[in-house]
């Protein structure tokens, strides 16, 4: 084609030299009758032209020269582009294609001028082909369709047809890019799977936690799941279930946002409470039971087991506790110690009031007999009379030392008189017969009168000061005991003081002495604390909570 | 305790059958006593006190109704020359007081009674008061750190400390104040506290002040 054009170029410029030549010719004529000054001026006027169009020429000449080259450039483009073009008449049939669309149907790219495009699609998708062919040719919009078909060897894959119509001399074109979207294809399916996949397990796992829930909500243990924040203002409330709302009387709303101090109270023990955050802080789970108080500021005894939850990281992120209202069964716990008690307690009146009073009656008849016995024996010198003198004695000195056994035996069984006083007469008693026996000054300090109606109560604290005064004079030779009951709000508070060397706390925790008042404080619903004195020595106090608590004890 | 004399009347008040028989039986056995009555409990005591109108009422804490102190207060309120002596099983150191103050002469423990009844009863006949020899003597030591001299102050059978915290106290100050001082623990402070109120029988902290700021004027 350049060639051409070159050729149509020479004609051209021949031309162009014959019509000069005819000018110069035409000007020679009269060029005789001018004079030479003016021929001189014509021949370089005319030479100028010549010069001119020569250039005038030259650029032509470059720019069909450029245009050939661009034209190849883009014909470079079309057939090394990485999309498959091809040109397709009303019936598929390809006017023009790409080298790309050869290799991608491989094919030779002449025997793919003229050929169907129908031939590379599988058959099911001939009627998609065939609809979107029309579509294209009715209008002018872009066209996208996706067809399965298969390249010359068989291979199948996924195509996405985009096409466009074109005018064209004699007919409308479609200009259609062939796109390969097997594995978009695959990629997409394999995500469609995921999400059924995906959007099953979901149902099943909300299946899951619904039950859960469900399950969660007819526990009779309360759960609270809070997050882990163990500083002030501590850990929020973010779930509780009904169980929880049941035995606080609060509603989930009141409680949700809160902080689970608003369960505590005056009776709950600060050392469980921080014995809790300690473990907690360290990320083991805790065991432990705590005076918590309802809606209604009654107290209940709660037991609660806590565990942090970590996530996949590692990170602490909430705190599940289990809780549940151990009332009941503190209750039941204590009327059967208290049969055990109660028990004791009346064997004990029993010795007092019935056998005591046998036997101290006995020892009056008994010495009556023996003395009436002396008076008599002491006139005659009759071995049987003396005999039977020594036999009276034998019965007088029985009866004595088993009086005394049984009274020792009731004393034990009953250390507090069974009236609202008791306790203070109990522990006056105390007091004095520590002195006596111990050696050490120990006072008993009462401003004003302290009355507990319940023996049990009394019964407890009167042994928690005596165990107090063991320990003390155990461990730590003091010279001085102060035993102190005192009442603040009518709740008795009683203490026992020395002035000993102390003795380790945390050690004797572990001891059983300890163990055994801290028990007794818990059963009459008392806090106990033991703790050392500044100047030396031990303070034990134990404060018993009547009313308020009344429903523990 | 001639013959010729009348034997004492006595009144058992005692809810224990037992115990009323040995009372009795010991009582007949002595030739200036004689029972003339038995009650168990506060009314049938009370009517017979104003029926027999007898010398010495022998009385019982525990009673089938009713309690002995009570009853004591009671007879003393009708009879105020009554002589009454408290038999008891309980501890003396919880009764004997009480009963004293109640209007009893004597109190006496069930469990030594076997020994000491007749004793007793003739110490209270006698319009004296009876109380064991321990008792005696815990309630003296208790009092007077039993260390008392016939003439003597109670204050002077105060040990050096005592007096110390005493004098300490006359002077104003406070228990915790006393305990900064005498590098002590306030507890062992309040031990002297109550030591120092029996031992000058003094009723109430306030009347330990009162009777501490008197001896620091006086002696101070």
């Amino acid at each position: 084609m350049a060639k051409q054009q070159t050729s149509s170029q020479s004609t051209e410029a021949k031309t162009l030299r014959q019509r000069a030549e005819m000018l110069l010719h035409a000007k020679s004529a009269v060029m005789p009758t001018m004079p030479t000054a003016d021929v001189q001026a014509l021949v370089y006027e005319l030479n100028v032209y010549q010069i001119e169009l020569e250039i005038q020429n030259e650029e032509l000449r470059q720019s069909q020269l450029e245009l050939a080259d661009s034209r190849d450039r883009f014909s470079d483009l079309y057939d090394f582009a990485p999309v498959s073009y091809v040109t397709l008449d009303k019936d598929g049939r390809i006017l023009e294609a790409n080298l790309t669309a050869a290799t991608f149907l491989d094919v030779e790219r002449k025997s793919l001028i003229g050929a169907n495009l129908s031939t590379w699609i599988d058959n099911d998708a001939q009627d998609d082909f065939f609809l979107h062919r029309k579509s294209v040719f009715s209008g002018n919009a872009r066209q996208i369709c996706d067809v399965n078909m298969h390249k010359s060897d068989g291979t199948p894959m996924v195509v996405r047809l985009e096409s466009i119509a074109q005018e064209a001399e004699l007919q409308r074109q479609s200009r259609t890019a062939l796109i390969d979207v097997t594995q978009q294809q695959a990629a997409q399916s394999a995500l469609r799977d995921l999400t059924d996949t995906l959007e099953q397990r979901v149902a099943e796992q909300t299946h899951e936690v619904q039950l859960l829930a469900a399950a969660v909500s007819h526990l009779a243990e309360g759960i609270v799941i809070t997050d882990d924040e163990l500083d002030w203002p501590g850990p929020r409330i973010r779930f509780v279930n009904e169980a929880m709302c049941r035995i606080t009387g609060y509603t989930a709303d009141e409680l949700i946002g809160q902080s689970p101090r608003v369960l505590q109270g005056e009776q709950t023990d600060r050392r469980t409470l921080s014995h809790m955050k300690r473990e907690l802080a360290a990320g083991r789970p805790v065991l432990c039971e705590l005076i918590n108080y309802r809606k209604d500021s009654t107290p209940y005894a709660a037991e609660l087991y806590i565990t942090p939850l970590f996530n996949s990281k590692g990170h602490r992120t909430n705190f599940v506790s289990i809780h549940r209202d151990i009332t009941e069964r503190k209750k039941l716990q204590r009327e059967v110690l208290g049969i055990a008690e109660n028990e004791q307690r009346r064997i004990g009146q029993d010795l007092h009031d019935s056998v005591q009073q046998e036997l101290a009656g006995l020892g009056m008849l008994a010495e009556t007999l023996l003395e009436n016995l002396s008076r008599t024996t002491d006139k005659s010198d009759d071995p049987q009379a003396s005999r039977l003198r020594e036999l009276a004695i034998k019965v007088v000195n029985g009866i004595a030392r088993t009086h005394q056994d049984v009274h020792a035996i009731a004393r034990g069984l009953v250390p507090v008189r069974i009236d609202t006083q008791g306790l203070m007469d109990a522990l006056r008693e105390l007091a004095l017969r520590t002195e006596e026996l111990a050696g050490v000054t120990c006072a008993f300090k009462c401003e004003q009168p302290v009355e507990i109606s319940d023996n049990s109560t009394s019964t407890h604290l009167f042994r928690i000061a005596q165990e107090s005064i063991t320990n003390a004079l155990k461990h730590g030779q003091p010279e001085h005991i102060l035993i102190a009951l005192e009442s603040d709000n009518g709740q008795p508070i009683l203490q026992v003081a020395d002035d000993g060397t102390g003795f380790d706390v945390t050690e004797q925790t572990r001891g059983l002495g300890l163990k055994t008042m801290l028990y007794r404080a818990s059963l009459i619903g008392a806090s106990l604390k033991v703790s050392p004195v500044e100047t030396g020595g031990t303070l034990v106090t134990c404060r018993v909570f009547l009313g308020g608590g009344g429903n523990l004890r | 305790m001639t013959r010729a004399k009348t034997p004492a009347r006595i009144l058992i008040v005692d809810d224990h059958p037992m115990m009323r028989e040995g009372l009795t039986t010991q009582i007949c056995n002595a030739p200036d006593l004689a029972v003339c009555g038995e009650a168990d409990d506060v009314a049938e005591a009370l009517r017979l006190v104003s029926e027999l109108n007898p010398d010495l009422v022998i009385i019982d804490i525990s009673l089938k109704t009713g309690h002995g102190i009570d009853l004591i207060k009671q007879i003393r309120g009708s009879h105020p020359k009554m002589k009454m002596l408290v038999n008891s099983m309980y501890d003396e150191s919880v009764y004997a007081e009480r009963s004293l103050q109640a209007g009893a002469l004597g109190y006496l423990n069930k469990q030594t009674a076997r020994e000491t009844l007749i004793d007793a009863i003739h110490i209270v006949l006698a319009g004296k008061t009876y109380i064991s020899p321990a008792m005696t003597d815990r309630i003296l030591k208790s009092r007077i750190g039993g260390m008392i001299e016939p003439g003597k102050s109670p204050i002077e059978s105060l040990s050096d400390r005592e007096l110390e915290v005493l004098t300490l106290i006359g002077q104003g100050q406070t228990t915790s104040g006393i305990a900064r001082q005498l590098h002590l623990s306030v507890h062992t402070i309040d031990t002297y506290r109550e030591k120092l109120k029996l031992k000058l029988n003094l009723a109430n902290s306030a009347e330990l002040n009162r009777c501490a700021v008197q001896w620091v004027l006086e002696n101070g």
